[in-house]
């Protein structure tokens, strides 16, 4: 069963160490008077929790992450618009190519096994240490190269980019912000007022209570069923408790991660992004993506469908339907979504499940627009309409986590007790 | 000068739901929910082919599309591009 990516463990040692860095910057902030000095500080902080404190293999961040990083920032500073002259064609999609061919041969087997074909070396193994966080890294690095060199992003400092990604709260699993963005708190850190700390650590506390009790208490209900060895010896309601207990435990643990990240760093000075906003109550699918991992479902819009999306849209045929279009960009965005996820056809099945989801939700809304305004008002505006919208989405999105827990053939097991099939 | 009401015309009968009114210019769009990310894409296909104009997605954010007036700025800053060569 695939639980979600484990936090910071949350020792005493862990806890002075964060209160420290709290008291370090905010000495930084009023005795160091050169903004360059107190940016070093920051940044130095950051990367140095991460290598001594936190519980990930530092000699992942020495060997890997730190030098591929140094590649992402020359490769976007050389990326960088000059007025006047052209940058070569398919300089962007090379240097994007860098960091996904390190994540492509870090995470998935595939790589491996492509790479032990070419070698021809037995045995081969990528690196002899653990790298978390590279897949957050490596959608943060595609970013920040793809708007330094749209200009969108202009002058960026390595000290701010080194801190944009390795600010520590958010480094395994987000939320992931934008560079433009963290860059303004970054260099102009959000005063630490009373109201602001309270805030902070009220929202610590949630995300700690969400993870540690109420995400907690779902997961027997989760295991019961899911580490069942002989999976097909459960029951349909025992499937179905699952099947539940998972969508919360998942919800709980993710959102609490982000509440404890966003509380956390804004006692560094940064505002980062929301990362939920009541997921499980939107009426279709397309709003639950609006309101799950907003963070990477917006980077996903911005870096994958919309470019997707305005390619295929350029080659459609004159007065040809839209529709086929977004249906392909939805596939494609998802299935990249999925496969980013994880090493398993489970997340690409998952990924195409909501890219069908999506282009499924896609037509239903061209379709439904032939029907009476009366229809339209019931669905949007009666409580039974929003409701039964509600009801069918939630459980669309539930029985989609089916196959982020479970391999492929688990997961078919249980779809067909939760079906009474077979 | 960008024609406002082509344009909130254009929204209002292929991507918003029937009956929905016609928005005002700075009425949320899409940041409310009222389209999606790709009636967004619909909506600059629609600019393009309209005033003739390119609009470069990697330069301009799926945000800066979201009312009317904002719409108006953009397809106004291409079309100058466009004259002035």
């Amino acid at each position: 069963m695939n639980l979600p990516p484990r936090i910071f463990s949350l020792h005493g040692s862990f806890l002075a160490v964060f209160l420290g860095v709290i008291a370090l910057l905010a000495a930084s902030r009023r005795f160091v008077k050169n903004a360059t000095a107190r940016e070093w500080i920051f940044a130095g902080s950051q990367v140095a929790v991460l290598l001594l404190i936190v519980d990930i293999d530092a000699r992942g961040i020495l060997f890997l992450v730190l030098p591929l990083l140094c590649a992402v920032f020359l490769l976007a500073k050389a990326l960088a618009p000059v007025p006047g002259i052209p940058r070569p064609r398919g300089a962007l999609a090379g240097a994007i190519l860098v960091p996904v061919v390190v994540l492509a041969i870090v995470k998935y087997s595939f790589a491996g096994t492509v790479l032990l074909r070419v070698t021809g070396t037995a045995g081969w193994k990528v690196a002899p240490f653990t790298v978390v966080g590279l897949s957050y890294l490596v959608f943060k690095a595609i970013h920040f190269l793809v708007d330094v060199s749209s200009g969108r992003v202009s002058a960026p400092t390595f000290r701010s980019y080194l801190c944009f990604m390795m600010l520590f709260p958010t480094y395994l699993s987000g939320p992931m912000d934008r560079y433009g963005r963290f860059r303004r708190d970054f260099e102009n850190p959000l005063p630490l007022t009373r109201d602001a700390a309270a805030e902070a650590c009220w929202r610590i506390v949630l995300g700690l209570f969400k993870k540690t009790v109420l995400s907690a208490a779902c997961a027997p209900f989760a295991y019961a069923a899911y580490t069942t060895p002989a999976l097909g010896g459960i029951s349909a309601g025992k499937a179905w408790v699952a099947v539940y207990a998972y969508a919360f435990l998942l919800y709980f643990d993710f959102s609490g991660y982000s509440d404890l990240a966003i509380g956390s760093a804004r006692l560094f000075g940064v505002a980062v992004p929301e990362n939920f906003r009541n997921p499980y109550l939107k009426r279709n699918i397309i709003e639950f993506w609006t309101a799950w991992h907003i963070t990477l479902s917006t980077w996903l819009r911005d870096y994958l469908f919309v470019p997707i999306g305005k390619a295929l849209m350029k080659r459609k045929r004159r007065g040809g339907g839209n529709l086929p279009v977004a249906s392909a960009s939805y596939l494609i965005t998802f299935a990249v979504a999925g496969v980013w996820h994880g090493d398993g056809w489970n997340y690409f099945a998952w990924g195409i499940w909501h890219g069908v989801g999506l282009a499924a939700c896609k037509a239903y809304g061209e379709w439904s627009r032939r029907l009476p305004a009366g229809y339209h008002r019931f669905m949007m505006e009666t409580f039974p309409g929003r409701a039964l919208a509600t009801i069918v989405t939630f459980h669309f999105v539930i029985l989609s986590w089916t196959l982020f827990a479970n391999d492929l053939p688990r997961a078919a097991i249980v779809y067909r007790r939760l079906f009474g099939i077979g | 000068m960008t024609d406002l009401n082509a344009i909130g015309d254009f929204i209002r009968t292929r991507l918003l739901r029937p009956g929905s009114p016609v928005p005002g210019e700075d009425d949320p769009l899409f940041s409310n929910g009222r389209i999606d990310s790709f009636g967004v894409l619909e909506l600059i296909a629609f600019l393009e082919e309209q005033y003739g104009i390119v609009i470069d997605t990697a330069k301009h954010h799926i945000m800066d599309f979201d009312t009317l007036r904002k719409v108006a700025r953009i397809v106004a800053q291409e079309r100058e591009g466009v004259e002035g060569g």
